[in-house]
């Protein structure tokens, strides 16, 4: 883990006790790491501070030193470490012909690490899922929706035998085969949600797609048009709650054309809160 | 009888000596073919395949040569040069292998079809001097035993 950062602030890190979520590495600034120990979030400053070097030598490590291998996801503004770690990149974006062709210049780092708890859908999935639904996960960022997502779609392919299809677009469901994602899916990886939903659906038959984070009218459309052929999707959103969700224009037809069976408020602390398609609180 | 053993010895050394001095263009003619093909391999897997250096650098058998060169996280003053390099041949050869995957693709591309250019001229440049002199060695080594032969007789 982390293999991508210096031995010694490796070290110092991975001796932290309690489980390490996200790592913000800035110029001019020493690592902030935020920590979960005891059910409390916690951060840990350390000490050594990082230059515009530190950082180049940092993307350099995570592409394999082969900066073109992960030329298309620096495009997005990510690299997947060979370990699963999401690490967001920030710096001066350079355009040509109006599309993003690189970010130069990094000056900070955010690296997400990937965390698996297996039986966090259980109770859900117990109460609500025992025929598999359709269900858009919502929280603000940080608070477990991709493992949640992951979780009962797994529970789906494993215990209703549904083909699931893993639109794994920063390769944070599977992690570079990290994470065990059932015996009846099918993951594709680097894929945006365009081709995931057409190709996966034309190609790989599911049962259930489970993708993450939509944002936009597209991503609504697909899982629309998904939802009505009989196709299941288990989605996520960024919001601090349904309400808030729906007071967003785009998102405000998802209640009426019935486009998830339930709807799945995450906070900190694995607590959740289920409404259903009609956005009432079950 | 002594004599005569040591002055064949003595030719055969001189002889070995001769072919190993001119061996060391047969020795750049391989690596600079190599490099090349090492090159076209990289140009390829920045079409297709995407992969990282190491892992091209380890896949084939004629690549071996090339290992030692490339260090991923370090700077040159850990290559060792081949011995049969000579300086200028090695500074080139050093920025190359330095510089090569620490760019975007179009720059690589770009990066890779400026260096193919330049190690075809010194494999030609190579192959030249290996036709003018490998044979030159073994023959002056020959010539030189034989001398040597002469005296000791």
């Amino acid at each position: 883990m982390l293999k991508f950062l210096p031995e010694r602030d490796r070290g110092e890190i991975l001796a932290i006790r309690g489980a390490i979520e996200e790592l913000r590495i800035r110029v001019g600034q020493p690592i902030n790491a935020l920590y979960s120990f005891e059910g409390e979030r916690k951060r840990k400053i350390l000490s050594r501070i990082y230059t515009g070097e530190d950082i180049e030598n940092i993307i350099m490590k995570l592409c394999d030193y082969t900066f073109y291998s992960k030329e298309e996801s620096i495009k997005q503004g990510f690299i997947t470490s060979s370990e699963g770690e999401r690490v967001g990149i920030c710096g001066n974006v350079v355009k040509k012909n109006g599309e993003v062709s690189t970010i130069k210049q990094i000056t900070s780092l955010c690296v997400r690490l990937p965390n698996d708890v297996d039986g966090i859908a259980r109770s859900f999935f117990r109460e609500y899922a025992q025929k598999a639904v359709g269900c858009l996960v919502i929280s603000p960022p940080g608070q477990g929706k991709t493992t949640f997502l992951r979780d009962l779609g797994r529970i789906y392919s494993d215990k209703l035998n549904k083909n699931v299809v893993f639109i794994d677009e920063r390769d944070e469901f599977s992690a570079s085969g990290r994470f065990y994602l059932g015996k009846n899916s099918d993951v594709l990886t680097y894929a945006d949600k365009d081709y995931g939903f057409s190709c996966g659906v034309r190609t790989l038959a599911p049962e259930v797609i489970v993708c993450d984070e939509i944002m936009n009218e597209g991503d609504i459309l697909a899982c629309e048009k998904t939802s009505a052929s009989g196709v299941k999707v288990l989605a996520s959103a960024h919001s601090d709650n349904l309400k808030n969700l729906l007071k967003k224009p785009i998102f405000t037809e998802i209640i009426k054309n019935r486009v998830f069976d339930f709807y799945v408020e995450l906070s900190y602390g694995g607590k959740i809160t289920v409404y259903d398609e009609a956005g009432v609180k079950c | 009888m002594l004599k005569i053993l040591i002055g064949v010895t003595v030719v055969f050394l001189c002889t070995a000596i001769g072919a190993a001095y001119s061996g060391v263009y047969k020795k750049r003619v391989d690596f600079y073919s190599s490099v090349l093909s090492f090159n076209s391999e990289l140009k390829r897997n920045l079409i297709f395949r995407r992969e990282n250096i190491a892992g091209i650098l380890r896949s084939k058998k004629e690549y071996s040569l090339l290992c030692g060169l490339y260090h991923s996280d370090d700077g040159a003053e850990n290559r060792t040069a081949p011995e049969f390099l000579t300086q200028e041949q090695f500074a080139i050869i050093s920025d190359y292998f330095f510089s090569v995957g620490k760019r975007d693709g179009e720059a690589e591309e770009q990066f890779l079809d400026y260096y193919g250019e330049v190690f075809k001229a010194e494999l030609e440049k190579c192959n030249a001097e290996n036709k003018k002199y490998k044979s030159l060695g073994k023959k002056l080594g020959l010539s030189l035993g034989l001398v040597f032969f002469i005296l000791i007789l």
